[in-house]
């Protein structure tokens, strides 16, 4: 048996070696995004984070001219040029000259050049603690979302679900334990397609703007879950997630199947608020406090300066395209979710 | 009346909105300003390079608004973009 040092040492040397690189294609809303890697482990590594979201891999000689390619890169990065701004971020610090901008995640770069390139250059810090998993998953959604961004795919803090009758699509958005995955689950057990329960994208396409889930599984705490005879739902249940352990992993293709909508055309958008009273009820909100709040559900819309306005003119026209309300959720939803989906089913259709 | 035209700063994003209300985003400050419809009729014209003489004059046949009141308005909205630094002189 290898002693604990030797067998670290190991993991460590694993993660260094070279093998060949790799190439592979992923689709998503008719975008073709090429995921490029120098060694073994960092294929492995992108590919795993990649499964997590509703990308399709391609067949090996499937792939074309992509939109956008990710280049996963393990030798040291290029130095930060000087004379940037700076901003905190979360996981990191970015420096930015209004076109180009650098994004310094614990030891991790990423590097992004004028808006004309179509590559995101990602190099994988060298130390354990940037190789670890929650460092490495905030590096590669960084990475995801900034080529999402190059496709015009633009990420939003929102659930999704489709009111069967009408068709309309319905955003949830907010903020994390603003209600998003409690009340896409009550509603998925209605019956209502979903898209997602927290991370959609959203895009322009013809005249009209059109959402996806981004997100395979949704991320539950333990008072998101209804009562209810299902079995199935607490077989979706699983492991606690990365970035929040108090959460737990829920697969809604388990818990709902035949229930995912693989796109919807927004029509409506709710901003849930759990309130702890009896009833729940509406409240209208105009177009431009709800570009506000869009905007701030999607921080990088003005972050990341070359697409700042494209990001900025589909939000704008997903504002025109929609009703928005504040939904001020009671203890009936929350105790029903029957009564959740009649509910806004009876608003929507009203 | 201010002279010169006024031209919006290409950090500044705006979004003109149904009812002729608007949004301003400052990329640099990480601002954003809701503009009333007059605020955006007075910007979308300054997008297009028009002076304030020229603001004024099409104001005045849109509204039902005396010239004097127009241009009080127009150069109190000028000013006040030039405060926040949304515009520069061309």
């Amino acid at each position: 048996m290898l002693n604990l040092t030797a067998k670290k040492n190991l993991e460590m040397a694993a993660q260094f070696e070279v093998g060949a690189p790799s190439k592979t294609f992923y689709r998503l809303a008719n975008r073709l995004i090429s995921v490029e890697t120098a060694d073994e482990w960092a294929a492995r590594a992108a590919k795993e984070f990649i499964e997590g979201f509703r990308l399709t891999p391609l067949a090996e000689n499937a792939g074309g001219f992509a939109d956008c390619t990710i280049e996963l890169l393990t030798q040291d990065p290029p130095g930060i040029p000087p004379g940037l701004q700076k901003f905190e971020l979360p996981q990191g610090v970015c420096f930015t000259d209004g076109q180009s901008y650098h994004l310094d995640i614990e030891g991790s770069r990423i590097a992004v050049s004028p808006s004309a390139s179509r590559r995101v250059g990602v190099w994988l810090g060298r130390t354990p603690k940037a190789r670890s998993l929650l460092p490495r998953f905030n590096l590669f959604s960084h990475a995801l979302h900034i080529a999402l961004r190059r496709c015009a795919l633009y990420n939003l803090h929102a659930g999704g679900v489709v009111e069967p009758e009408s068709g309309a699509g319905v955003l949830l958005v907010g903020e994390s334990k603003s209600g998003k995955t409690s009340l896409t689950i009550r509603l998925a057990l209605s019956g209502w397609p979903y898209l997602s329960d927290d991370s959609l994208i959203f895009y322009e396409n013809a005249e009209r703007i059109e959402a996806q889930g981004l997100r395979r599984v949704f991320s539950v705490s333990a008072p998101s879950l209804p009562r209810s005879d299902s079995p199935r739902l607490e077989e979706a249940l699983g492991a606690p997630t990365h970035v929040d352990p108090q959460k737990r992993r829920f697969d809604p293709s388990v818990a709902f199947p035949g229930g995912l909508a693989e796109s919807c055309v927004p029509k409506v958008c709710y901003f849930p608020t759990i309130t702890g009273k009896r009833e729940s009820r509406m409240e209208e909100i105009g177009q431009s406090d709800l570009l506000i709040r869009l905007i701030g559900m999607c921080p990088w819309a003005s972050f990341d300066p070359a697409l700042a306005g494209q990001n900025l003119r589909a939000i704008s026209r997903l504002v025109k395209q929609v009703r928005a309300y504040t939904l001020y959720a009671g203890l009936d939803i929350h105790d029903d979710p029957a009564y959740a989906a009649a509910l806004l089913a009876a608003h929507i259709n009203g | 009346m201010t002279t010169g035209t006024l031209l919006p700063q290409e950090h500044i994003v705006s979004t003109e909105l149904d009812g002729g209300e608007g949004v301003l985003v400052d990329l640099n400050a990480k601002r954003y300003y809701q503009l009333n419809e007059t605020a955006m009729f007075v910007w979308m014209r300054l997008e297009k390079g028009q002076t304030a003489s020229s603001i004024l004059e099409e104001m005045v046949n849109a509204y039902d608004v005396s010239p004097e009141h127009a241009a009080e308005s127009i150069e109190r909205l000028l000013q006040d973009f030039q405060s926040r630094k949304l515009v520069s002189p061309r």
